[in-house]
């Protein structure tokens, strides 16, 4: 404890050398007792304000993160190296600008503090028997959505083990996030059975290999691009239209708690493409590349390969109609169809915060989209 | 005790509320200022960890500073809580996450364009919305009507 250290500093040095003498002569490694540089420099942590966060903790030589990191060894940011540590990592994330944000760590506590449980804080007793045609739809979106947070906690774990321990904020973030996709995952399980339907037919984006996209991105941008920005801002917009073609207070708190969750991740994938473009502006030319082929899957309509899940096309699209008619369909399908151009809308906002807005004004972005959008 | 809305002892009823409200509090923590827009008129709120402060009526100018600003006609804002107080919490189609949704603009915006800020609107919006919600409790009357809730 500091506490005790700072007495032991008061006493003279002599006892330190005399114990180190003493290690020396009877086999006793005990250089580590000598005191780092950093000793004293004490956090206080303030109870009112969240108390001792991670980026309370950010101090010194434990928060200097490295431009690019050399560690192979799994060391802690900040920890003293060891000359035999083994080569445990063999990281693939080894620039800062690869992975890093603002707001990592205060991203990380806020998802921690946010965490909630599918089984008792839904209030799954207002949950009661439906008309067949919505209770089908319901778990036909159930379906589709387990098995797209599957997919959004199945494909940022393989990069946790890829990225250097010194960029432990990012790392933890996606470790908070695929609890998160657990649970929704989860809670939609849930869901499609609570009511006597159960689990329907997989999607057929998916079935088209959707998923495979994101999973097959060679750089963990590319990958957050797809997932972050794309894929999950889509669902979040599905989420956030939840609340409305909800038919009771479960679902409702099922959506907006999702809603929460999901609007976190697309947080980091912005603020990490906000940050790539400012770190490496040479490489925005990719990423505008990247942002062509997003959105040439993102225009509606385009059969099996787009990456708007909610087209009209297919038993999600149609579900989605059935919902939010309450059974009548093409009452459904225009609130559908301003949920998708919505969705684009968001889309747009949220490339335009990542520093990519240029695109919508010099008439790179694709007339589709911007069609749609108009509208 | 009727409070009248919109004024400063409305939002700061709804606070007192919040503060002790531990349904609100297992959401999770926050940090943002918050701007109520009714017509002309702003209200900021700070949540703050678990607490909502410093409750003040301020101007476009300070709008600017905070991390968001909801704004809707007082039409919105009376027909909100009309169904708050019928419904005990609001009903689907009047939802702040609803409301942001259904209309060609959203209700919330950051006047500086900071997105990572505008985008706790989603984040805390399970907190926003239960604090909306507790205006349940509130007798509230609404200014220039004679409409009582």
């Amino acid at each position: 404890m500091p506490t005790e250290m700072r007495e032991s500093e008061q006493q003279p040095a002599e006892p330190l050398d005399q114990l180190l003498e003493y290690g020396r002569g009877n086999g006793y490694q005990l250089d580590w007792l000598r005191k780092r540089e950093t000793w004293g420099n004490e956090l206080h942590p303030d109870m009112e304000h969240g108390g001792l966060r991670l980026q309370d903790a950010e101090v010194g030589p434990f928060g200097e993160v490295p431009d690019v990191s050399d560690n192979e060894t799994g060391r802690p940011r900040g920890a003293l190296r060891r000359e035999d540590a083994p080569r445990v990592g063999s990281y693939r994330v080894k620039s800062k600008s690869e992975i890093w944000m603002r707001n990592a760590a205060a991203l990380y506590e806020e998802a921690l503090t946010r965490q909630w449980s599918s089984a008792t804080d839904v209030p799954w007793e207002t949950l009661k028997p439906l008309p067949d045609d919505i209770e089908r739809a319901e778990c036909e979106l159930a379906t589709f959505l387990s098995d797209v947070e599957f997919v959004a906690g199945d494909v940022p774990g393989r990069w946790i083990s890829d990225t250097s321990p010194d960029f432990f904020e990012p790392r933890m973030f996606l470790v908070s996030q695929i609890m998160d996709e657990a649970r929704h995952l989860d809670v939609f399980r849930k869901r499609a059975l609570a009511n006597g339907g159960g689990l329907m037919q997989q999607s057929r984006a998916f079935a088209g290999g959707f998923g495979s996209s994101i999973d097959n991105a060679r750089d963990f941008t590319e990958m957050s691009v797809r997932l972050h920005i794309s894929g999950e801002g889509l669902i979040l917009s599905v989420f956030r239209m939840g609340e409305r073609m909800a038919y009771n207070d479960a679902e409702k708190e099922i959506y907006r708690l999702c809603g929460s969750d999901e609007s976190r991740h697309v947080a980091f994938g912005v603020m990490h493409l906000r940050y790539l473009a400012e770190a490496e502006p040479e490489r925005k030319e990719e990423i505008h590349c990247l942002l062509d082929e997003v959105e040439a899957g993102l225009a509606i309509g385009e059969g099996t390969s787009s990456q708007n899940l909610l087209t009209r096309v297919g038993s999600t699209g149609s579900s989605l109609a059935v919902l939010l008619g309450a059974g009548n369909i093409e009452e459904g399908e225009k609130l559908a169809q301003a949920m998708r151009q919505r969705q684009i809308k968001e889309y747009i906002q949220r490339v335009k915060v990542s520093g990519f807005g240029e695109r919508f004004e010099n008439g790179r972005s694709g007339p589709v989209l911007m069609k749609y959008v108009a509208g | 005790m009727a409070h009248t809305f919109p004024s400063v002892e409305w939002f700061q009823a709804l606070a007192d509320i919040a503060n002790g409200d531990d349904d609100l509090k297992k959401f999770g923590t926050l940090d943002a200022t918050v701007v109520f827009k009714v017509a002309e008129q702003h209200y900021s709120v700070t949540f703050d960890i678990l607490q909502a402060r410093d409750v003040h009526e301020s101007s476009a100018d300070d709008a600017l500073e905070a991390d968001f600003v909801i704004e809707l006609s007082p039409e919105k804002w009376q027909g909100m809580i009309d169904d708050i107080q019928t419904n005990g919490r609001a009903g689907r189609d009047w939802t702040l996450n609803t409301l942001d949704m259904i209309d060609d603009e959203p209700i919330h915006k950051n006047l500086g364009q900071d997105g990572f800020a505008a985008d706790k609107f989603h984040r805390y919006g399970p907190t926003l919305q239960r604090f909306m919600d507790n205006s349940s409790q509130l007798e509230t009357e609404f200014a220039g009507a004679a409409v009582t809730t």
